[in-house]
């Protein structure tokens, strides 16, 4: 994937965050708007058209979540969430409203990257090929398929759908709350036992060690990631 | 000739004395520290002695006292005396006198023993109303005390009587029910009289029937009984009211002749004579005897009802509870509305507490009130300072100072001058403000203790403030400007790559730090939230793991879990900060390269979690005292750290309804163990993806 070009929004209204961002991105070859507020931000996504934004909760003018609705209104770019450990409800309810994925303040720019990367790949259209590859792990969409070192892993049904949603959204957070709906249907939104039981059975079988996975990373309090 | 000298002589004195006060500047006459006391009763010849008392003590411009006595002898007094006494009292207080009102056994006694406790310089007392005879059998108070006086100069006042002055502004109303009261004091009053009679009437019948067999002089003694009956039962006039017509019965009946009055009959009047006698002693004696009785009976309810008081406010040790237990004993012994006021914060007096249906109490009340409770005197109705006021207010104050004020108002207008209940109210005002004292120095102490506390604290996040945060941001600022200044010295890529991983360490560990004290301020301003929801904890140790990353590099670590481990309630994102904050001391405390182990048990109705290292043992005094707030160990290993991680895992575990300790295990090192309730297991199966999938 190309990073030359690929247009980023920054929207904080801290200045010291704004250009630790605006050097650390333009030197990997993005090119960067910022904007100090919420309504600043919304007009310069509109006038910008950025490829994906990074989005603070907390702006001076109007609620982050708002920028998230609003943007999600006319627009399909990707969003990063910037937030702080006390935004932890917040934070869901954004991904919740259509936010892509959240880093937590302090974090380290490896980490942003790696989220972009993951973001921007999504956009790309992932879900077209059919063998995703995750080191040890391949996953044939096909022929619903999973094997480690070539070796196949029986899933069940269940299992086998939420390694699938995972995957094709790899790299990017999904909350407990799309999961269970993608999976089980709407009416079990708030069962998080369920995927504690499922995550824990998928675990044991697609990790080397299951306490301390590789692929399958649990966001406390969020949702669930594949590596 | 000589007249005229004498008259000529005295005015020269005159106007010489007046000549040398204006030149000594003395206007008016000279200042004395005369006290007069006034000696009253409930005669309406007292009104008379209170006006010359005041003349008196105008002159000398004194304070002046009028006292009464109230003695064993005199009770009960009747209705009009009470009435009478309280106008006079009423008057002495319009007048400016300080109203005393006692009670004794002894008349002299008690005034003179009051004379020379207030330093009175002059008594004024009424000439008695009694006959020389009765003054011969009693003795005169005037005499005694004319005796007794040593140094005090003695008025006598002769009287006369003023009758008229009784029930003269008597409305309809009043006259009306004095009416009803008199119908009902009569009835009682000849009750004993009838039943007397009675007894006579049946007693002659009785002897009439066996008269044979007795003689005149056993008849005559039998006749004693009902003397003494009445005497015993209801005094003095009935027993002789018996005796004259038990004589006479016994004249008329069993004399000959019978059915008249001779001369003859004289002899009888010996036994007659003694008869009378008989029924005065014994009606005296017993009437006594009754009036000691009540009067024993009315101390004891005071003693027991001060002992109930004291008995109550010891039990208890909040200042609400105290004042409950003395308005509440107050009003029911003293039959009045009683309130209790106690200063606020600032320093205003509030209404705290009062025994219910209170409607005297308004805002100029309160001014009384406050007026007591500066002053530290009593005020209000019935003494003679805002004697207006509805009702009577005295300080509680001990050595300490005054506490509050007491109100009380009488339910009965005469109570207020009855001495007995108002030296009864003065005990209890007493008691009532020791315990208050001993309240509030309670909780003086418990403050005090919690300053201390709340100081130590202070100074240790101060300590920890300068030491944690500066430490770390001098790191990051010296490496920050070696690399920004020093433009002509090239640093080596591996002396920047250092350089910069300083910086790194340290806005780490400041982030640690920041984060510790919001966690233990959430946690202690009650502002932490529970987001209870299905927890793996074997999930949740992973993402621990992951997260404490760099730092737990090449630390083995032994997981046990158990199989089949249920799901538990907690807030997922809570409970890893404390495995987080745990595994970060197991590693802190213990050599580089030693095992660390995590083991999760069910045990019943709960999960136990343990988290060990090998490295140095805490002294066993200790082991309580690491989960206190900037706790930190002696550690030969040099830790950073914050002192509150283990306070902030207390508080979280706690939180959740589990408990936490430490332990020196037997590899040498510190096992700190968690547990969390299983209170409701998940045990539902989960079923499998939805239809049509």
């Amino acid at each position: 994937m190309e990073i030359k070009g690929t247009k980023i929004l920054i929207v904080d209204d801290e200045t010291q965050i704004r250009r630790f961002l605006r050097v650390a991105l333009t030197s990997h070859g993005y090119v960067v708007k910022e904007a100090k507020t919420g309504n600043e931000g919304l007009d310069a996504a509109a006038m910008f058209n950025p490829d994906l934004v990074i989005l603070d909760l907390g702006l001076p003018d109007i609620d982050g979540l708002e920028v998230v609705r609003h943007l999600r209104e006319w627009s399909k770019v990707p969003i990063i969430i910037l937030s702080v450990k006390e935004q932890e409800d917040d934070k869901i309810t954004a991904l919740d409203n259509g936010a892509n994925d959240y880093v937590t303040k302090p974090f380290a720019m490896g980490e942003l990257l790696a989220r972009i990367r993951a973001a921007m790949r999504h956009t790309v259209g992932v879900e077209e090929q059919p063998i995703l590859k995750f080191d040890d792990l391949t996953l044939d969409l096909v022929h619903r398929r999973i094997s480690r070192d070539n070796c196949e892993i029986k899933l069940t049904l269940t299992e086998y759908e939420i390694v699938k949603y995972l995957a094709i959204n790899a790299g990017k957070v999904i909350t407990h709350k799309a999961l269970l709906h993608i999976v089980w249907g709407p009416a079990y939104e708030k069962e998080v036992q369920y995927l504690r039981v499922y995550i824990s059975q998928i675990r044991r079988k697609l990790e080397l060690d299951p306490s301390r996975p590789r692929h399958i990373i649990t966001e406390p309090g969020v949702g669930y990631r594949l590596l | 000739m000589r007249e005229l000298a004498l008259r000529y002589t005295a005015q020269r004195v005159d106007r010489q004395l007046e000549s040398y006060m204006q030149s000594h500047g003395i206007d008016g006459p000279w200042p004395t520290g005369e006290k007069i006391l006034v000696c009253i009763s409930a005669s309406p010849f007292s009104t008379q002695l209170i006006r010359i008392a005041k003349r008196m003590a105008e002159r000398v411009h004194g304070e002046w006292f009028a006292v009464h006595v109230e003695t064993l002898h005199r009770f009960p007094i009747s209705e009009a005396e009470k009435d009478s006494m309280v106008k006079n009292f009423r008057l002495a207080e319009e007048l400016g006198a300080e109203i005393i009102g006692l009670t004794g056994n002894n008349v002299v006694e008690e005034i003179l023993e009051l004379a020379r406790k207030r330093n009175v310089s002059q008594i004024i007392i009424g000439k008695p109303e009694q006959t020389r005879f009765w003054e011969i059998i009693h003795g005169s108070i005037v005499d005694k005390v004319i005796r007794h006086s040593q140094g005090i100069s003695i008025h006598v006042i002769p009287g006369c009587q003023q009758k008229a002055e009784f029930s003269h502004h008597n409305t309809v109303s009043e006259s009306r029910e004095i009416d009803r009261k008199t119908k009902l004091r009569t009835l009682s009053l000849v009750f004993p009289y009838i039943a007397s009679s009675l007894m006579v009437i049946s007693m002659t019948l009785g002897i009439t029937l066996i008269s044979t067999f007795l003689g005149p002089v056993n008849i005559s003694l039998l006749y004693l009984l009902p003397v003494l009956l009445s005497a015993a039962r209801w005094g003095t006039s009935p027993a002789i009211f018996t005796a004259v017509m038990g004589m006479l019965t016994f004249d008329l009946f069993f004399l000959s002749p019978i059915f008249s009055i001779t001369v003859a009959d004289l002899r009888y009047f010996i036994s007659f004579a003694i008869f009378i006698l008989v029924g005065l002693i014994t009606g005296t004696l017993s009437f006594r005897l009754k009036k000691q009785v009540t009067y024993s009976r009315q101390r004891e309810n005071n003693i027991s009802a001060l002992y109930a008081l004291s008995r109550d406010i010891a039990a208890v040790d909040n200042l609400d509870a105290v004042l409950e237990c003395i308005v509440s004993n107050v009003s029911d012994t003293l039959d009045g509305q009683v309130m209790v006021l106690i200063p606020n914060e600032k320093a205003h007096l509030v209404l705290r507490k009062e025994s219910g249906r209170n409607n005297f109490y308004h805002d100029n009340e309160l001014v009384v009130a406050t007026w007591v409770y500066e002053i530290g005197q009593k005020a209000g109705k019935g003494t003679k300072t805002f004697s207006a006021a509805a009702a009577l207010y005295l300080p509680l104050s001990t050595e300490q100072g005054t506490h509050g004020v007491l109100g009380i108002c009488f339910n009965e207008t005469v109570a207020q001058f009855d001495a007995e209940r108002i030296r009864l109210l003065e005990a209890f005002t007493k008691l009532a403000a020791m315990a208050i004292n001993r309240v509030k120095l309670a909780d003086q102490a418990r403050e005090s203790l919690a300053m201390v506390e709340s100081e130590r604290l202070r100074t240790a996040l101060f300590n920890s403030l300068s030491h944690d945060l500066r430490t770390p941001l001098s790191s990051i600022i010296g490496a920050v400007t070696g690399l920004l200044e020093d433009k002509n010295v090239v640093y080596s890529p591996d002396v920047q790559n250092e350089l910069l991983q300083t910086i790194l360490q340290g806005a780490e560990r400041m982030n640690r730090f920041v984060s510790n004290l919001l966690d233990m301020a959430r946690l202690e301003s009650g502002m932490l939230k529970l987001n209870k929801e299905w927890c793996d904890l074997q999930d949740i140790i992973g993402v621990s793991i992951n997260r404490l990353g760099v730092s737990l590099n090449r630390r083995p670590i032994d997981i046990d879990i158990q199989d089949e481990l249920p799901l538990v309630q907690a807030d997922g994102i809570l409970i890893e900060q404390v495995f987080i904050n745990l595994l970060d001391n197991a590693i802190k405390y213990s050599e580089k390269g030693s095992r660390i182990s995590v083991s999760i048990k069910q045990q019943v109705e709960r999960l136990e979690i343990v988290v060990a290292n090998r490295g140095q043992s805490i002294p066993e005094t200790d082991l309580s005292k690491v989960f206190d707030k900037f706790y930190r160990l002696n550690s030969p290993l040099q830790v950073s750290g914050t002192g509150l991680g283990l306070a902030i895992c207390k508080g979280l575990i706690e939180a959740h309804g589990g408990d936490i300790w430490a332990d020196n295990n037997k590899l040498g090192g510190v096992t700190i163990t968690f547990t969390l309730p299983l209170t409701d297991q998940f045990i539902g199966k989960v079923p499998a993806m939805h239809e049509g999938e």
